[in-house]
C-alpha cells in the first residue's frame, strides 16, 4: 500500500515538474513574425503585422531608399516611430501588447518587408 | 595511424571553418561595397535585431561611444573599411542602428528620425546621422525658415527636440556646413513632409 501512494507521489511529481518545464520554456520563447513582402502605395500606404503581441523589435526593408517608417503602438500608451531610407527599425521596451507596421512615405510604391520579434 | 588520420581529419576541419568564416566576411565587405540600398543590403542576412551590422560584418560590442541621447539612449560608431554604423542602445540593450557606405553618407542618406509620440510619453523627437568627409556642423532647417546647428563628432551628428505639434513648423533638410562656416552640401530627412507621428489606428 505504502509503495503505491509512493509511486503514485513520484508520478505526480512527474507530471508537475514536467508541466512546470513546459510552461517555463514557453513563456521564455521569443516568438516572430514577418509580414508584408507585397507592393504598397507611397502616399502612407503601411504594411502590418497580423496580431498585437508583446513585440520590442520592428524592422521595414524595401529595394531602393525609400522613405520607410516603422512603428510600435497600441492605443493606450505606446507609439514608437523611426524613419529611415530603405531600412528601419524600431524598439518598444514598454511590454505591453503592440501592433507592428511599416509606412512607405515616399510617394512612389514599393514592395516592404516587415518583421517583428517579442 | 589512426592518431594520425584523426589529426588530419581535425586540420581539415579547421581549415574548412577558417575558410567558411573567412569567405563570410568577404562576402559581408563585398555586398557593401555593391552600390545596393540599405534595405537590399540588410536583405543578405535573416531578419531580427541588428541586421544592418550583421550584414556588414559589424558587431554592436565594439562601438566607440560618442553622446547621449534625450530620451537616453547612447549613440556609438563602429566602422569597417566600406560601411560605418551608428549604434543605439539604452539601459544597456541594443535600440537600433544606422549603417551607410560612404556614397550613401555623400547622398545624406545616413539619417534617422526617431519619434516617441504616445500620448502618455515626451513626445521626444530625436535626429541622428553621419555627415560627410570634412563637414563640422549641421543646420536643422525648419519649415518657418528657422534653423538651428550641432557640431559634428566623429562623423555624427545628433538634434534632441520634440514633435512637431499639429500645423506647427516641422524640420524640412539639413545643410552641411565646413571649415569656413559656409553650406556646402544639403540633405533630406526620411519623413515625407510633417508626418512625423503616426496614426494607432
Amino acid at each position: 500500500m505504502r509503495k503505491l501512494l509512493r509511486a503514485r507521489l513520484t508520478a505526480l511529481a512527474i507530471c508537475i515538474t514536467a508541466a512546470l518545464v513546459l510552461a517555463l520554456s514557453t513563456a521564455g520563447a521569443a516568438s516572430a513574425e514577418g509580414y508584408g513582402g507585397y507592393e504598397i502605395c507611397g502616399s502612407n500606404c503601411y504594411i502590418q503585422s497580423g496580431g498585437a503581441h508583446t513585440f520590442y523589435f520592428n524592422e521595414g526593408a524595401s529595394t531602393g531608399s525609400p522613405y520607410l517608417a516603422c512603428q510600435l503602438f497600441n492605443s493606450i500608451n505606446a507609439n514608437e516611430v523611426t524613419h529611415g531610407y530603405g531600412y528601419c527599425v524600431v524598439y518598444y521596451g514598454g511590454g505591453e501588447y503592440v501592433w507592428a507596421r511599416v509606412y512607405n512615405q515616399s510617394g512612389k510604391s514599393h514592395t516592404v518587408d516587415g518583421y517583428a520579434e517579442t | 595511424m589512426k592518431i594520425a588520420s584523426r589529426k588530419n581529419l581535425l586540420l581539415a576541419g579547421a581549415l574548412a571553418t577558417a575558410l567558411a568564416v573567412s569567405g563570410a566576411g568577404a562576402y559581408a565587405a563585398a555586398s557593401s561595397g555593391t552600390g545596393a540600398g540599405p534595405g537590399e543590403q540588410a536583405a543578405t542576412v535573416p531578419p531580427g535585431p541588428e541586421r544592418q551590422l550583421r550584414a556588414n560584418g559589424l558587431n554592436a560590442s565594439e562601438a566607440k561611444p560618442l553622446f547621449t541621447l534625450a530620451n537616453g539612449e547612447r549613440v556609438g560608431l563602429v566602422s569597417n573599411a566600406a560601411t560605418k554604423c551608428l549604434v543605439r542602445s539604452l539601459a544597456g540593450r541594443f535600440a537600433g542602428e544606422t549603417c551607410a557606405t560612404t556614397a550613401e553618407i555623400a547622398e545624406g542618406h545616413a539619417t534617422t528620425v526617431g519619434d516617441e509620440c504616445a500620448s502618455t510619453g515626451r513626445n521626444l523627437m530625436e535626429i541622428t546621422g553621419l555627415a560627410p568627409e570634412g563637414v563640422l556642423s549641421v543646420r536643422l532647417i525648419s519649415s518657418d525658415g528657422t534653423s538651428r546647428s550641432t557640431p559634428v563628432v566623429s562623423g555624427a551628428f545628433k538634434f534632441d527636440g520634440t514633435n512637431p505639434v499639429a500645423d506647427g513648423p516641422y524640420p524640412t533638410g539639413l545643410e552641411w556646413v565646413g571649415s569656413d562656416a559656409s553650406r556646402v552640401g544639403t540633405a533630406g530627412l526620411p519623413v515625407d513632409g510633417d508626418q512625423f507621428c503616426l496614426p494607432t489606428s
